[in-house]
């Protein structure tokens, strides 16, 4: 299953991929439509990209869809349920946030009396995030080959950065 | 490998049913068949409260509709009753005749706590029948008193209280919630209680009741006071259903004893859910023993409350967040307010057995024992007492020791935030978050892991935030280091070995973990736009 990683040092924090979230979780994809939108949680569906207080720059709170997830087992309505990914019912949600108490990822959201998380775009080829970010820091792949990327590009930033330096002390 | 396929689970709770799906998953053939004394499929018991006043209906609450036991190829009887277990002969007697096992699990959930009373108007929450009795007598109730201040008893009395009806609480200890929550936070509930017209009868006690020609008049408390009301409900916590195997061959301390992988001293036998008396890590019970102080600065007064709510950009939002921040008061100089206490208790030490009856770790106990069962060898990584409420709009978590007066205490309270982490040296033992419950979850596997948490708990503090850098919990990933799928593994499992795919032993006739993984599936087919938000 692929997965949705964060690029920090490419992020530039314009908040496209805020924007794309919550145009997608608005019936008819569209952002003006989702600020006039019952529930509002759509539009606060935004509040999955944190400020941290280390990083000035918003990191993205993404779901994981675990394998056995924390959430769902904590669930007492039935609301969070796993087919593939881990997706939750709006409506059935009562609010109890036993979600919130469960997730070892901080991943699910309290918003007013329901909660939100990431779904990974459910209904969609390539989550919505992904396909806005102008600065690719959002992907989406299998997570041996984002390591591999990963390392690879660290490899590269590394190499890249010392070399000036090195010259410029002699 | 010997092939056992006669599984047979008695209870139809959460612990019962996340075993037969467990069950399920690892071995396709093997006959489950669940028994339940109630007349309803599997139900959301914490709901109940919801069917109660009529919000709901029975079948809402419904998490798995008997055709979904068709489809996993569960048998379900309904309505019968176990009267008798001797797990040595392999053998059950029940109302319905007697079942055969091979491999059994024991969750039957817990009985109320009964009260030395009884006749009309008397009540108590554990089942949906009793929920539907209550519905039935509530038109004639004008007033209610509840008896309890536990989170089934407030609970009760919340759902009265948004159906209408005025609530009396006749709580026996000096605070609501008490194990639950601590002094200050249970104050803010209190307030917002009364304010919505719950009236408290703290250390008291049911002495007498007074009826009238028909229901009842009131309650007389065992200091003399009457409690008006015509209905009352008990809400005074549970014991471990543990009657039928009392005689039948385990070892019983407070609940059902169990190893790390669920099963009792019966081999073939397991235990899950209210009954088991299986590992925690640290629980608030423990320490319920030890007298409760309140610490200097935190007395507080309702009208200083309201004094120092003012208006806020938060009490502006609407009328219950208003309401929130009259309770909470606003004073900057206690934002950081760091309490050392001596310790005069012991930290439960890794391998204490306890009965945690919630729903989380019934559904994990569970999990473990039908894993077990089908041939696994998963280890339960121990519990941790956590609840979580939510009552006219103010959120609460609490989690781990939380009346610890043993540890140390870091208090955080600012603009309807409050805070207070309990550590162990480095350790965070408990924490209770109210008006802010984000990342309680990582608090949460932070006290699982014995994490050292305290610096960037303490840093976050000394910035005046709530929110902390949970990222930094997670530097296996920044670094690049640990696959994001081991560490996943690691961190939903609890313990890092052994993982489901490591011991699956029969891998080829386990079906996809898609397709059977939580009742919910079942209903994937019908999944649209339209139901999902
Ligand atoms: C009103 C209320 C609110 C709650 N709220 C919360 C909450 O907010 N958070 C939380 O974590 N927990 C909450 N709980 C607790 C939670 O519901 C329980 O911990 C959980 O349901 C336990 O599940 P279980 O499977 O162990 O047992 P149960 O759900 O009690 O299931 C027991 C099963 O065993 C069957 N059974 C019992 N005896 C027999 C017998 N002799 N023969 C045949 N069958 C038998 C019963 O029919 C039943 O199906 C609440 C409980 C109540 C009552
Ligand atoms: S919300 Fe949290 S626990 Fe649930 S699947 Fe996502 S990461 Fe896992
Ligand atoms: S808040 Fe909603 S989704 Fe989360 S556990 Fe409660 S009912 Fe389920
Ligand atoms: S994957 Fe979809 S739901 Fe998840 S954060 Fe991105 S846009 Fe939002």
């Amino acid at each position: 299953m692929r997965e949705i990683f964060f690029i920090k040092d490419r992020c530039v924090g314009c908040g496209a991929c805020k924007a794309a979230c919550v145009a997608e979780h608005t019936k008819n994809h569209h952002l003006y439509d989702s600020l006039s939108s019952v529930p509002m949680g759509r539009k606060r569906r935004t509040d999955r990209y944190k400020q941290t207080i280390t990083e000035e720059v918003p990191h993205p709170v993404r779901c994981l869809h675990c394998d056995e997830p924390p959430c769902m087992e904590g669930c007492i309505s039935g609301a969070i349920g796993r087919a593939d990914r881990v997706y939750s019912k709006w409506d059935a949600c009562v609010g109890c946030f036993m979600c919130v108490m469960n997730c070892p990822f901080g991943a699910v959201l309290p918003f007013f009396n329901k909660a939100v998380r990431c779904d990974q775009c459910l209904f969609t080829e390539k989550p919505a995030c992904v396909r806005a970010c102008p600065q690719n820091a959002i992907v989406y792949m299998e997570s041996n080959e984002f390591e591999e990327n990963e390392r690879k590009r660290r490899w590269r930033d590394k190499t890249q950065k010392e070399i000036p330096l090195l010259k410029a002390k002699a | 490998m010997v092939v056992y396929n006669k599984y047979l689970i008695i209870g139809n709770g959460v612990a019962g049913i996340y075993c037969a799906f467990n069950i399920r998953m690892r071995d396709r053939k093997g006959e489950i068949t669940i028994v339940t004394d109630e007349n309803y499929p599997f139900y959301s018991r914490p709901l109940i409260t919801d069917v109660m006043t009529g919000k709901k209906q029975a079948d809402d609450i419904v998490l798995l509709p008997e055709n979904g036991y068709k489809r996993y190829g569960f048998t379900l009887m309904k309505g019968v009753q176990v009267k008798k277990a001797v797990f040595k002969e392999r053998c059950v007697t029940t109302t319905a005749g007697k079942q055969r096992f091979d491999r059994l699990v024991f969750a039957a959930g817990a009985v109320p706590k009964k009260i030395p009373f009884e006749g009309e108007g008397i009540f108590y929450v554990r089942t949906l029948e009793d929920a539907e009795r209550i519905r039935a007598y509530l038109p004639k109730v004008k007033k209610a008193v509840v008896f309890g201040g536990g989170p089934i008893g407030i609970k009760a009395a919340y759902a009265l209280m948004t159906a209408g009806i005025p609530v009396n609480i006749i709580i026996s200890s000096s605070q609501m919630l008490s194990r639950v929550l601590d002094e200050r936070s249970s104050h803010y509930l209190q307030v917002l209680f009364e304010q919505n017209g719950a009236r408290f009868w703290f250390n008291s006690d049911i002495k007498e009741i007074v009826r009238r020609k028909k229901g009842l008049k009131g309650i007389v408390t065992d200091k003399g006071e009457m409690v008006p009301g015509d209905i009352l409900i008990v809400g005074k916590g549970v014991n471990p259903n543990l009657d039928i195997v009392r005689n039948a061959g385990v070892r019983i301390d407070k609940g059902i004893l169990v190893d790390d992988y669920m099963e009792t001293n019966c081999e073939g036998v397991y235990a899950a859910g209210d009954v088991a008396q299986a590992k925690v890590v640290t629980n608030s019970n423990q320490q319920s023993a030890i007298s409760n102080q309140p610490s200097a600065g935190s007395s507080l007064s309702l009208q200083g409350a309201q004094h120092h709510g003012g208006l806020s950009l938060r009490a502006q939002r609407g009328n219950l967040t208003n309401r929130i921040a009259t309770a909470m008061p606003r004073d900057d100089s206690k934002m950081l307010n760091v309490e050392h206490r001596t310790l005069n208790v012991e930290l439960a030490s890794p391998p204490f057995k306890d009965v945690l009856s919630l729903w989380p770790v019934g559904a994990e106990q569970g999990k473990i024992a039908g894993q077990n069962m089908a041939g696994g060898k998963r280890v339960y990584g121990g519990g941790v007492g956590s609840n979580s409420i939510e009552y006219f709009g103010l959120k609460a978590i609490s989690m781990g020791i939380t009346r610890g007066e043993g540890c140390e205490a870091v208090l955080f309270e600012r603009d309807g935030i409050y805070r207070r982490y309990l550590f162990d040296g480095e350790r965070l033992v408990g924490a209770i978050l109210v008006g802010d419950i984000n990342d309680a979850g990582v608090l949460l596997h932070a006290i699982r892991q014995a994490l050292p948490v305290r610096g960037i708990l303490q840093s976050a503090i000394s910035s005046q935030r709530s929110a902390f850098p949970f990222q930094s919990l997670r530097g296996a990933e920044r670094r690049g280091g640990l696959s994001l799928r081991a560490q996943r593994g690691n961190l939903t499992n609890g313990l890092p070995l052994p993982l489901r795919r490591d011991c699956d032993d029969n891998k080829d006739s386990a079906p996809r973990t898609s397709e059977i993984d939580s009742p919910l599936s079942a209903l994937r087919s019908q999944l649209s736009m339209e139901v999902l938000f």
